[in-house]
């Protein structure tokens, strides 16, 4: 485990609690030391336990959440958009019904997000049960 | 040009000694930290050499031993050398005879200080939760435990009964640490159905990729609640009545701070 925190450490640079475009990183739950080596830090997570593998993936879940919650505001928008460019049509005549596409971009894109949360809380709520 | 084939046997052998190699790394601590050996620094060697002759200005017998402790230490001279054939440099008082002896008793002293020996991993923190697998028979006092590098989440010494065999104790581990992970795994393949959900733009054949994917997570977690059942029958006493923690299933604080 030494080696593989040798080859972060050639990596990654100080410690931070907020990262790339506001997601979390992945590391925050995990414990971090930040190393002095000459005029900057290096930040080093630890890997204490086998169990530990399992806080990376903590922290993946809220990335992916944050990731889910960003492509379902842009799909609404994408939606209204489309709403907007529909200009009415609702199709008939072999054309396409521009109207109803636009609706269900702007659905689905809301279903998605309500399945990502719900997902996190029954899920965790049905795995919390039995893995105490 | 004929194609190469590569046995299917031969790949499969070569993954087998990979894992082994691998196994037997993260077990015994491998190469680089299997035993290392701390030499005492200047200033530590200096303030150890303080501590067993005293600080006295140089000139006095206590420097004498400090600087006998020094030599006997680093063994770059030999007693003979440091203390009574003394090339004195300039500027520095000669020797009494008062000086010698204790540069003598110095001499000894420093050749008695070893430098610290530690070996990094196995016996690192013995104690360490997780760190041990298996309890020793406690009639025999026999070890029967294994100690580990890296904490698997073993019970150890803190299980319950009168002993527990290293490979039984590692495979709850991995059950326990299986376990824990079935629930982010599901959550995490639920969050890429959301994702696929929303931007499946109405399209019918998106939306029911999206949801077979759901159905399938629902399904595994389900499969996996009724084998983990099974399990808690079947084993004695159960895998899961574990003294070590298992990091918190995901909590509402964190949904809810995730969604702020």
């Amino acid at each position: 485990m030494n080696s593989f925190l040798d080859l972060i450490k050639n990596f990654a640079a100080a410690c931070s609690d907020s990262a790339f475009l506001g997601f979390p990183t992945w590391y925050k739950y995990l414990q971090t030391d930040d190393l002095d080596v000459g005029d900057s830090t290096i930040c080093t997570p630890m890997l204490g336990g086998l169990n530990d593998i399992w806080l990376v993936g903590l922290a993946v879940i809220e990335i992916l959440l944050r990731v889910g919650i960003l492509v379902a505001v842009a799909y609404v928008v994408v939606g209204g958009v489309k709403f907007i460019d529909a200009r009415g049509d609702t199709g008939g005549g072999g054309k396409p019904d521009k109207i109803n596409t636009a609706k269900h971009t702007v659905l689905d894109g809301l279903k998605g997000v309500v399945i990502c949360v719900a997902a996190t809380a029954v899920v965790s709520f049905i795995a919390g049960r039995f893995t105490q | 040009m004929p194609k190469v084939q590569i046995p299917r046997s031969l790949l499969a052998s070569c993954l087998v000694v990979l894992a082994a190699v691998g196994v037997a790394f993260v077990l015994f601590g491998g190469p680089v930290d299997a035993a290392a050996t701390k030499e005492f620094t200047t200033a530590e060697l200096n303030a150890a050499a303080k501590k067993e002759c005293g600080d006295g200005a140089i000139g006095t017998t206590e420097a004498a031993c400090r600087n006998g402790f020094r030599n006997g230490y680093t063994n770059n001279k030999t007693l003979q050398d440091a203390c009574i054939d003394r090339e004195t440099p300039a500027g520095d008082p000669v020797y009494t005879d008062e000086d010698r002896s204790s540069c003598k008793k110095g001499y000894a002293a420093g050749a008695d200080l070893k430098p610290i020996t530690f070996s990094n991993g196995t016996s690192a923190d013995p104690d360490a939760v997780g760190k041990k697998c298996g309890k020793d028979n406690p009639d025999t006092e026999a070890v029967e435990g294994v100690k580990t590098k890296f904490n698997f989440g073993c019970l150890g010494d803190k299980y319950d009964g009168d002993r527990l065999s290293p490979i039984e104790d590692m495979l709850y581990a991995f059950v326990r640490f299986i376990s824990v992970g079935v629930g982010i795994a599901v959550v995490i393949s639920m969050i890429l159905a959301g994702i696929q959900y929303s931007s499946s733009e109405g399209n019918p054949e998106a939306t029911q990729a999206a949801k077979g994917r759901i159905r399938i997570s629902i399904g595994a977690l389900l499969i996996y609640l009724f084998t983990f059942s099974l399990v808690q029958y079947l084993v004695p006493g159960g895998v899961f009545n574990s003294a070590v923690p298992t990091p918190p299933p995901i909590s509402i604080e964190v949904l809810e701070r995730t969604l702020r």
